[in-house]
C-alpha cells in the first residue's frame, strides 16, 4: 500500500515493491531525490538503481547502453527479473532521477547525422521494452485495450512501466512529487479538462488525430464530470488556441509546440495532466523558464508555481501516428489506473520519442463513477440489447420448431413415395400423426403468446411499436416471426432475406502484439469439412464484416483487419447474398484467426453447436 | 410399382437420421426459448423512464417466454408419435427379416446416433454401444 494515501483503494496492481528508483551514481542530488520519493511512496531501498552515467539531457547509444541499460537489467535481474522470453518480471516500473539522462542519438541509421536533434530516442521509452531488442517506433500491445485491465504479470512479461522524475533543480522535482501524493489524496478532482481538438490537417495521420481527439470529446469526455473547454475549429484552418487556463486541471491538445507561462492563470484547482502533441514538448526538461516567455509545454507544466503535477510530451520529432491518445488515457485513469498505466495504455507506441514526466504512481480520483458501458462489474445489459436477444433467440427456436416441422414432412412424403408395402403398413400412420403434431400452425400456435408478450414488452418499455422499433435499431425481423405475428405482420422490407444468416466471433487476442487480424469462416455441410459450402475470408472481401467498434455497435470492418486492441469485442459477418443457405437447414461452421503474413494465431475453431438457418 | 420388402440400408439410414434430426429439432426449439428468459433478468432497470410500468412489462414478459418454454418442452416430450414411429420402423424390419433393431443395424455394419437409440430403448428395443456413433 503506498503511503500517504488516504483516499484512493488501490484498484491497480503496481505496488511499491514493484517499483525501482534510478538515480545517478555519484549525485548528492539525483541520491536525495531517490530518498524523497522513496518516503513518499514506501519503496524499498533495495530497488534503488546507481547508474554510472553522465548528467547530461542527451548522450549517445553506446553510452545510453553501458551506462544505462546494461546497470538496470543487472540490477533487475538481482531483484527477480529473468529477462528471457516469458520470463516472470518482479518488477514493473521503471523511474529515471534527477539529473539522469532524458535521450539517446539514435545510431540505427548509418547515413543520419548523428547528433541531429531529431534522431533522439527517449530512454524511459526505449526502457518499455528493456531486454528485448532495440526496433524503433514498436507497437505497443498494451495500447487502447478495449476490454479493459489493469496492467499486470502477464503484462509485465514484455513491458515495463516507465517515467521520468527529471526537471531543472531538485526542489522542482521535489515539487512534482509532492504535486502527485496531493492529488492522490484529494477525494475527487476538480477543474476544467482543456482540449485543443484542432491542429494541422495535411495528412491521413494527421486528420486521424484530430478526429481521435474528437472521439474522446463525442465518447468519453463528459463521463469525468469535470467541466471543459474547447477550442473552437477555425474557417481558414489556422491552428486555433486555448487564451488562457484557469481552472484547468487537465490540458491536452496538439500542434502549437511554445505557450506562455503567463497564461496559466493563478488557480485553487490542483494541476493534475498536462500534454501538447509536439516534436519537442519534452526535450528540454532541464531548462527553466525562457526569458522571452516562450516555452515548450512540459517546461511550463514542471515549472509553474501552482504546476501540473505529471505532464508528457516528446524529446524529438515522433510523428502524429505516435502522439498519445486522450480516449484510452482518460478512460484508464477513471477505471482506477495509475498515471503511468494510463499513459502506457495511450502509447500507440514503445521504443520511440515520449516520455512521462512525473511520478507514475499517482492514481486520480473522479466524482463521476464509470459510466455502465465501462464498468467491469455490471453485467446487465441495455434495454435494446435485452430487445435484440431475446428476438433472435425466439428466431432460433422458431427455426428449430419449423425445421422440425419441415423434416417431419419429408418423413412422411418418403414413406409414401416408397412403393413398399411393408413400409407404408408400418410407418404411414406414425408418421402422418407425427407430421400433424409438429405442423407449421402447430409450431406457430407454440410461439403465439410469447411473440405477442414480447411485442407488448416493447412497446411499454420503448414507446415504440415493433416495426419503429425495427427502424430505430437497424433490425429486422425473421420470416417465421414475421408468420406467428399474423394479422399483425410487417411488410416484407421488415423482414430478412431468405437463407441469409450471420455468424459471431467473440476474439480474444492470446499474443503479446498489436497487430491487424483477418478472419476466415468455412460452413460445411459434414462434420469434416470435407464439403465446405462458403469459405470467405476478410483478407480478400470485407463485404458483410462488421466489428464491435463500440459496446453492442457494429461497424464496418476495414481492409486493415480487426484490430488487436479489440480484442474481447465480437466479429460479425453477415452473409451477402452470394451467401445465403437454406432455411431451417443445420450446417457446420468454423473459423480461425490469421495475420497479415497469413499465419494462424488461432487455428480452425470449430462450433460445438451448428449453425440453423433461421431467417 | 407396389411391392414388399425389407427396406435397404441406406434407406434405413436416411429413416434414423432424418428421425433424430426431427426429434433433436424440437429440444432445440426449446433451449432457445429458454435462453431467452434469463435475458429479461438481465436488463439494466436504471436505463428505463418509468420503472413501475417496464418491471410490470418485464414480468409479463419472462412470465410468457416461461409458458411458452414449458408449452414447446411439453410437446417435445409428448414423444408418443415418434414412438410410433420408431417402433413401426422395427417392425417392419422385424417382419421383413425377422431381426431385431439391434441385430439388423450390427448385420449391415451401420450406426445410429445417441438420440435414435434412446427412443428405441423407450419401447424396449436395445442398441448396443458398439452400433452407437457419438458423432452422429
Amino acid at each position: 500500500m503506498s503511503s500517504n494515501l488516504n483516499f484512493a483503494p488501490l484498484l491497480h496492481n503496481i505496488t511499491p515493491e514493484r517499483v525501482v528508483f534510478c538515480y545517478r551514481s555519484d549525485d548528492a542530488d539525483s541520491l536525495e531525490i531517490a530518498n524523497y520519493y522513496k518516503d513518499a511512496r514506501d519503496i524499498p531501498l533495495a530497488n534503488f538503481i546507481s547508474l554510472p552515467c553522465s548528467d547530461e539531457q542527451y548522450i549517445s547509444e553506446t553510452d545510453y547502453i553501458s551506462t544505462i541499460e546494461m546497470p538496470i537489467i543487472s540490477a533487475l535481474s538481482g531483484l527477480g527479473n529473468k529477462f528471457t522470453s516469458s520470463g516472470q518480471k518482479e518488477i514493473w516500473v521503471i523511474i529515471l532521477g534527477y539529473n539522469v539522462p532524458i535521450a539517446f542519438y539514435d545510431m540505427s541509421d548509418p547515413y543520419a547525422d548523428p547528433y541531429d536533434s531529431n534522431n533522439l530516442i527517449a530512454i524511459a521509452s526505449r526502457l518499455h521494452r528493456l531486454g528485448q531488442v532495440r526496433f524503433n517506433k514498436f507497437s505497443n500491445f498494451t495500447y487502447d485495450r478495449k476490454d479493459f485491465q489493469f496492467f499486470s504479470m502477464n503484462d509485465a512479461e514484455n513491458i515495463f512501466i516507465t517515467a521520468v522524475l527529471n526537471g531543472p533543480n531538485k526542489s522542482i522535482v521535489k515539487k512534482l512529487i509532492d504535486r502527485s501524493i496531493v492529488i492522490d489524496n484529494e477525494q475527487y478532482i476538480t477543474g476544467k479538462i482543456y482540449i485543443d481538438p484542432y491542429g494541422k490537417k495535411s495528412t491521413t495521420d494527421q486528420i486521424d488525430y484530430q478526429n481521435d481527439i474528437l472521439d474522446f470529446v463525442n465518447n468519453e469526455l463528459t463521463n469525468l464530470g469535470l467541466d471543459y473547454e474547447l477550442t473552437v475549429k477555425t474557417v481558414n484552418n489556422v491552428d486555433p488556441m486555448v487564451r488562457f487556463f484557469q481552472h484547468d486541471s487537465f490540458y491536452f491538445g496538439w500542434f502549437t509546440p511554445r505557450y506562455s507561462k503567463n497564461l496559466f492563470l493563478d488557480q485553487s484547482e490542483k494541476r493534475v495532466f498536462l500534454y501538447n502533441a509536439d516534436n519537442d514538448s519534452a526535450a528540454n526538461i532541464k531548462s527553466n523558464f525562457d526569458v522571452n516567455g516562450s516555452d515548450p509545454w512540459c517546461n511550463i507544466a514542471i515549472n509553474l508555481e501552482k504546476g501540473y503535477a505529471c505532464c508528457a510530451g516528446n524529446v524529438s520529432n515522433s510523428d502524429e501516428d505516435a502522439y498519445l491518445r486522450p480516449r484510452p488515457f482518460f478512460e484508464a485513469l477513471h477505471q482506477g489506473s495509475t498515471i503511468g498505466e494510463a499513459f502506457l495504455f495511450s502509447s500507440p507506441y514503445v521504443d520511440w520519442k515520449t516520455i512521462l514526466i512525473g511520478d507514475p504512481l499517482m492514481v486520480v480520483n473522479f466524482l463521476s463513477p464509470l459510466p455502465d458501458n465501462q464498468n467491469t462489474h455490471i453485467t446487465t445489459l441495455s434495454n435494446n440489447e435485452v430487445i435484440r436477444q431475446i428476438k433472435e433467440s425466439i428466431e432460433e427456436a422458431l427455426a428449430y420448431g419449423f425445421r422440425q416441422s419441415r423434416i417431419t414432412s419429408e418423413i412422411n412424403q418418403n414413406v409414401v413415395n416408397s412403393n413398399n408395402l411393408s413400409e407404408e403398413i408400418y410407418l404411414l400412420g406414425p408418421t402422418t400423426e407425427w407430421f400433424r403434431q409438429k405442423s407449421e400452425e402447430t409450431q406457430s400456435n407454440l410461439f403465439l403468446r410469447a411473440i405477442n408478450t414480447f411485442t407488448q414488452y416493447i412497446f411499454k418499455t420503448t414507446g415504440l411499436s415493433i416495426s419503429d422499433w425495427l427502424i430505430r435499431q437497424n433490425e429486422k425481423i425473421s420470416f417465421f416471426f414475421n408468420e406467428v405475428l399474423g394479422s399483425a405482420s410487417l411488410p416484407t422490407n421488415f423482414v430478412y432475406s431468405e437463407g441469409q444468416w450471420q455468424y459471431e466471433i467473440s476474439y480474444i487476442h492470446p499474443r503479446q502484439t498489436r497487430e491487424y487480424i483477418y478472419f476466415e469462416i468455412q460452413v460445411a455441410s459434414n462434420k469434416g469439412f470435407t464439403n465446405i459450402l462458403v469459405n470467405i475470408n476478410s483478407s480478400e472481401s470485407i463485404d458483410g464484416w462488421k466489428y464491435e467498434n463500440e459496446k453492442f455497435h457494429f461497424t464496418q470492418l476495414s481492409l486493415d483487419g480487426f484490430p488487436s486492441n479489440f480484442s474481447g469485442r465480437r466479429v460479425r459477418f453477415i452473409s451477402p447474398t452470394v451467401n445465403y443457405l437454406t432455411r431451417t437447414e443445420l450446417y457446420y461452421i468454423r473459423w480461425r484467426a490469421i495475420d497479415t503474413n497469413n499465419s494462424a494465431i488461432i487455428d480452425w475453431q470449430v462450433d460445438s453447436k451448428r449453425l440453423i438457418i433461421k431467417r | 410399382m407396389v411391392y414388399s420388402a425389407l427396406i435397404s440400408p441406406s434407406r434405413f439410414t436416411y429413416y434414423a437420421n432424418q428421425f433424430t434430426e426431427a426429434s433433436r429439432a424440437g429440444l432445440e426449439s426449446a433451449r432457445s426459448i429458454f435462453a431467452s428468459i434469463a435475458l429479461v433478468d438481465n436488463v439494466n432497470i436504471s436505463t428505463f423512464g418509468v420503472l413501475t410500468d417496464a418491471v410490470v412489462a418485464m414480468n409479463s414478459l419472462s412470465v410468457a417466454l416461461r409458458s411458452s418454454y414449458e408449452f414447446i418442452f411439453t410437446n417435445q416430450y409428448s414423444t408418443q408419435p415418434m414412438e410410433s414411429t420408431f417402433l413401426g420402423l422395427s417392425n417392419h424390419i422385424l417382419k421383413m427379416s425377422n431381426l431385431s433393431i439391434n441385430e439388423y443395424v450390427s448385420n449391415n455394419d451401420l450406426k445410429v446416433s445417441s438420440t435414435y437409440a434412446k427412443l428405441s430403448r423407450i419401447y424396449g428395443n436395445v442398441i448396443d454401444n458398439s452400433n452407437i456413433d457419438l458423432d452422429l
